[in-house]
């Protein structure tokens, strides 16, 4: 039985401002309440996110990038505070290259996931952070580590998360079949996170995916005018 | 759904159970899982049909408190019954989901249920004149304005209203939509249903689309589960539909 942890709504909800003449949001912290989701198949991983980063009710930025390189063949998802995220995702980008020379080999994705789970378990009262690791090496192939808020690290074959991801549980359930090809993955990545963003106010803007494999990270923004369109009700 | 009171002032607590309702060419299919738990931890009711019938061919689910479902339904169902012996009629959908609404709305302060109403009524009478001469509409917006759509038999024109399924959540709002769903586990399949809900569905496709949401919400929700009961109201008739837990569509991480 795969366990998934959920990832909790975005938080930073200060609900009383300084004063009236400020608006709420310029002292609410940056949140990437968002949606973010991987997918491995036979030869690599896909993985696929929003674009939205949020203040309260504003939106700082709608053309975000969440998918973050740590290194050439391995990728985080991130949502959660953005700070936290940003802080964490630095702080192994440098572990993980550091080690990466030591061992003169290009790293494998679970060495990059058990470095977030160490960042993320060893400091969980402070962190809000709930990160999927994603990418190809020689040992294993494509692999998706789920590093969820607290700092839980598990393997799984296909990974949801942020806040957006409740909305999608059912529609990856009913969807995911096990060797799948990479556009077959493109594809439901696409459509599983376009059905997030219509129902989570967190999420939204354009949909960023990109694939892992040994031959390289190819990267794709789908517009949101060209998102596959679901709303007959 | 939960039996313990909880404070009446605290809103947007999330209910435990997945109630679902969706129309097709033809009939509404209106369905529930059958979990009572108190507080999450312990399952009171292993077997609760949430699914209650306030007339001949209209049904609501319920969600939310157990208790004040019931009550709200109890009250419903006289309200209707007298409604029909007034009008010699049989009460149309929107009049259901519109006495359900009133209920919930002036007593929002006290009660935490929510409900869909679904069923199948026809309005007696020739009406000439304005109407839509396809068969089922769709749309939100016509569903709430009780439209009128003719079937062309020979000369004759038959007006009936199509079927339609209304949402009445916490709070009292009253919106009319061609499928809907309810419930703490209706997080989990709001992609699924954008998805896969499409108008003029087939009758056998309806109740898999039905039975496949409801197997995939009590999956991921602790707080929905056990059977799924179904409802399928057609013109002819209410036909009840139980699917036990180990008949369930199992999906791949099962």
């Amino acid at each position: 039985k795969m366990a998934a942890a959920t990832m909790s709504p975005y938080f930073g909800q200060q609900m009383s401002s300084k004063n009236d003449l400020v608006p709420a949001w310029t002292s609410q912290e940056v949140s990437t309440g968002t949606t973010i989701m991987a997918l491995e198949y036979d030869g690599g991983v896909v993985i696929g996110a929003d674009s939205r980063t949020t203040t309260g009710a504003y939106i700082a930025n709608r053309v975000t990038d969440k998918l973050t390189p740590i290194h050439d063949r391995i990728f985080c998802c991130r949502s959660g505070s953005a700070a936290d995220t940003q802080a964490i995702a630095d702080v192994v980008t440098y572990q993980l290259g550091f080690h990466s020379i030591e061992l003169d080999e290009p790293p494998l994705v679970e060495t990059a996931a058990n470095l977030f789970r160490a960042s993320c378990y060893r400091y969980r009262e402070e962190l809000t952070a709930g990160i999927l690791v994603a990418g190809w090496d020689r040992r294993k192939g494509g692999q998706v580590y789920c590093v969820p808020i607290g700092g839980m690290l598990v393997r799984q074959p296909v990974s949801v998360g942020g806040s957006g991801s409740s909305y999608i549980y059912g529609f990856m359930d009913s969807n995911y079949k096990p060797n799948m090809t990479k556009d077959q993955c493109l594809e439901l990545t696409a459509a599983a996170v376009s059905l997030a963003m219509e129902r989570d106010g967190s999420s939204g803007g354009v949909v960023r995916l990109a694939s892992i494999s040994k031959d390289g990270v190819e990267r794709r923004v789908i517009l949101g005018n060209q998102l596959p369109k679901y709303s007959t009700h | 759904m939960e039996k313990r009171s909880v404070d009446s002032r605290v809103r947007g607590v999330s209910t435990g159970t997945t109630i679902l309702a969706a129309t097709f060419d033809g009939g509404v299919v209106i369905g529930s899982d059958s979990r009572a738990s108190i507080g999450g931890e312990y399952v009171s009711s292993k077997t609760i049909n949430k699914v209650v019938q306030v007339h001949d061919q209209i049904f609501c689910c319920m969600a939310g408190s157990l208790a004040d479902a019931q009550a709200v339904t109890k009250a419903a169902k006289f309200h209707l019954s007298f409604h029909s012996v007034q009008m010699e009629t049989p009460p149309l959908v929107i009049a259901a989901a519109s006495v359900l609404q009133e209920l919930c709305y002036n007593n929002k302060e006290e009660l935490q249920a929510g409900f869909i109403t679904a069923g199948w009524d026809r309005k007696k009478g020739p009406q000439v004149g304005a109407g839509r001469g396809d068969s089922h509409t769709g749309s939100r917006d016509t569903a709430v304005q009780s439209n009128s759509t003719y079937w062309r038999v020979a000369a004759v024109l038959i007006p009936c209203v199509p079927p339609q399924v209304y949402v009445v959540p916490l709070g009292g709002m009253l919106v009319g939509q061609p499928v809907t769903i309810g419930g703490s586990g209706s997080t989990y399949i709001y992609g699924y249903v954008d998805a896969k809900y499409k108008p003029n569905m087939s009758r056998e496709e309806c109740l898999q689309f039905a039975t496949n949401a409801l197997a995939l919400a009590m999956g991921r929700d602790n707080v929905s589960g056990g059977v799924a009961h179904l409802v399928v109201i057609t013109e002819t008739g209410v036909e009840h539909v139980v699917v036990p837990g180990n008949k369930l569509p199992k999906f791949h991480n099962e």
